[in-house]
């Protein structure tokens, strides 16, 4: 199985304190990414997770074993790192067949078992090629199939990903999801992109402040998020935050809280041209499938979506669905 | 007009730092009874007595070996230590490296004079007085911390997350090294390795010093006490530098690469 539950966990650089009584459960054969800001502490849990150093407090458990001061070796684990760190002096068949070597085992065993994965993930033409001739998406295969050959408990992605151009990244996001249908493990991926963790994740977990704040499934946190930062970090336009005054303003209500924030995002405010509107276009942004405007609400400028053919300095009425608003 | 005056001034240059090596070749290849006679400058024929001389005198013939014998194991020793410890200094020490490797370098940078005295002492202690061994293990002394250098910035430059793959891929430290920084580090061990046979090569002070035959002098000891019966023999002393430094004009020409890499660091990046 491949179970994993987080308990507690602490962790300190220098007194400083990164990971604060953190608590996480992964479910079998689930695709977790846990998504959070740049210097959260996302590499530092996902290091922690696979023995590469040692907690400050708290534990780990695999399958509810206690692993916490057991070492890399003895956990089994898959990490796939951003640069993929293939050995550059070895080519593809070699870097497959060196977790096997340090386990041991004899020549036809290990033969086969890089003959398996080899073939499995398609890089039987490229067997002898060295890391430095190969694809970004070849050299992903390899660093996965360097990390499947030894049957892990548990695969480990640290934003592997996020170096590439999008098309790239778009294609092997695909190909990560794919391969995760077929290998039927526990995947946990931490980036800081949001696109990637809408994507990839069957749940994604919000990390901030040393713990997670939030997790379920990509669409819980984009629709329901649990506090305003993960509402800001989902989305592209961003969330629209308005004070009281300017939800009053925006929506010819009354706000039901003046110290509240009201969150509506861009795709669910819908701004129709009209000439008794109170609002005017200031520029607009064309997205292809959709078309954003941008407008003024007392100081803020707040981005709708276009609905029409619209120009710049048309009057426009801006409609939402209050199921659709976010209040924080 | 430019191009003429620089020209002429690297040619000035040149023949400025390569006149002594000029002046000895010219006077290794000229017969032996004309050797002090200046005109004729260049020699009329050149002639290779003064070659087959040295190579018939024993007592020569054995400091060569003598410098190989030394240069190979000092070297192969501060290469075996060197690599390891950069290793251990650049991947497995927590904090104090900045201290352990600026202590290196002081070792490095130690000057010889100043040490020879108490290395004088402790080798006759060792009963290591007129060996081979007393100069390997010495020489040693300056070549780990080189090697130690050229090695530690050669490593690095491996991304730090090769040792994390590989240690999830299950390896121990000893596999770690041998299987993944020792052969990305080649391009520093040859270059580390070189500057440390250049400067066994070369080495004098000490040489002079614990040796007091020539069953363990090298060559820059050997030919300073070359002397003849009668007069000084100008003709194989020449015969004899020209042929000692040619193994060390070979290895600049063929691998400057090396060399300049090791000096300036950067032992992995193409
Ligand atoms: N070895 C270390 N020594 C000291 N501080 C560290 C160390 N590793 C990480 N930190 C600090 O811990 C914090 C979390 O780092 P971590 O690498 O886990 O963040 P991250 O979420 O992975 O960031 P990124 O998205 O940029 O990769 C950062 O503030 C970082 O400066
Ligand atoms: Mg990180």
């Amino acid at each position: 199985m491949g179970r994993i539950d987080v308990k507690n966990l602490c962790m300190e650089y220098n007194q400083k304190r990164v990971l604060d009584r953190l608590d996480l459960e992964v479910l079998h054969g689930e695709f977790l990414v846990v998504l959070g800001e740049s210097g959260c502490g996302k590499s530092t849990l996902l290091n922690l997770i696979a023995g590469l150093r040692e907690p400050f407090s708290g534990q780990i458990l695999f399958d509810q074993r206690d692993v916490t001061r057991l070492d890399v070796q003895s956990r089994n684990v898959a990490f796939v790192f951003q640069d993929y760190a293939l050995y550059p002096h070895m080519t593809v068949e070699q870097n497959i067949r060196f977790p096997l070597e340090n386990l041991k085992l004899n020549r036809r065993e290990i033969d086969h078992k890089c003959d398996g994965i080899l073939t499995r993930l398609r890089l039987n033409d490229f067997r002898n090629q060295y890391p430095n001739q190969l694809s970004g998406g070849q050299k992903q295969r390899v660093a996965i199939g360097r990390a499947m050959v030894r049957d892990p408990f548990v695969f480990l992605f640290d934003e592997p990903l996020s170096s590439l151009d999008p098309h790239l990244r778009d294609h092997l996001r695909l190909e990560l999801k794919q391969l995760h249908k077929e290998l039927k493990k526990t995947f946990i991926y931490v980036t800081h992109d949001q696109l990637s963790a809408m994507v990839l994740g069957d749940r994604v977990a919000f990390m901030d402040d040393g713990k997670i704040q939030q997790i379920g499934p990509p669409l819980q946190l984009y629709r329901s998020p649990a506090n305003i930062r993960i509402a800001r970090f989902f989305g592209f336009p961003p969330v629209n935050v308005l004070t009281a005054t300017d939800f009053e303003r925006l929506s010819g209500k009354p706000a039901p809280d003046s110290k509240m924030k009201f969150c509506i995002r861009p795709e669910n405010l819908e701004c129709r041209a009209d000439s008794k509107g109170c609002f005017e276009v200031q520029w607009i942004q064309q997205m292809g499938a959709a078309n954003f405007v941008y407008i003024s609400v007392g100081k803020q400028t707040i981005c709708g979506l276009g609905k029409g053919s619209l120009h710049k300095n048309q009057k426009v009425s801006c409609n939402f669905k209050s199921e659709n608003l976010m209040i924080f | 007009m430019t191009r003429a005056l620089h020209a002429g001034f690297y040619g000035v240059i040149l023949l400025w730092s390569l006149w002594p090596f000029i002046w000895q070749w010219v006077t290794s290849v000229k017969v032996p009874s004309n050797i002090s006679r200046i005109p004729p400058l260049l020699p009329e024929h050149l002639s290779a007595a003064n070659y087959s001389a040295i190579f018939s005198n024993e007592t020569f013939i054995r400091v060569i070996w003598n410098s190989i014998a030394v240069g190979l194991g000092a070297t192969a020793i501060s290469l075996v230590v060197g690599a390891m410890g950069a290793y251990g200094i650049s991947r497995l020490l927590e904090r104090g490296r900045r201290w352990i490797m600026l202590s290196l370098l002081v070792v490095l940078m130690l000057p010889q004079v100043s040490v020879v005295t108490p290395l004088y002492r402790i080798v006759d202690l060792m009963g290591w007085g007129d060996t081979l061994w007393s100069l390997i293990a010495v020489y040693s002394i300056f070549s780990v911390p080189l090697v130690v250098w050229v090695m530690y910035q050669a490593y690095e430059e491996i991304p730090e997350t090769l040792h994390r793959a590989a240690r999830v891929d299950g390896s121990s430290e000893w596999t770690i090294f041998t299987r993944v920084y020792l052969p990305l580090g080649i391009p520093g061990l040859v270059s580390s390795g070189l500057l440390s046979l250049i400067f066994c090569w070369n080495e004098f002070l000490f040489a002079l010093t614990f040796t007091s035959s020539y069953k363990a002098r090298t060559i820059p000891v050997g030919i300073s006490l070359f002397s003849g019966q009668y007069d000084f023999p100008w003709g194989e002393i020449t015969a004899a530098s020209s042929l000692v430094t040619f193994p060390i004009i070979l290895i600049v020409i063929f691998s400057q690469k090396y060399l300049v890499r090791g000096l300036v660091g950067s032992g992995v990046k193409g």
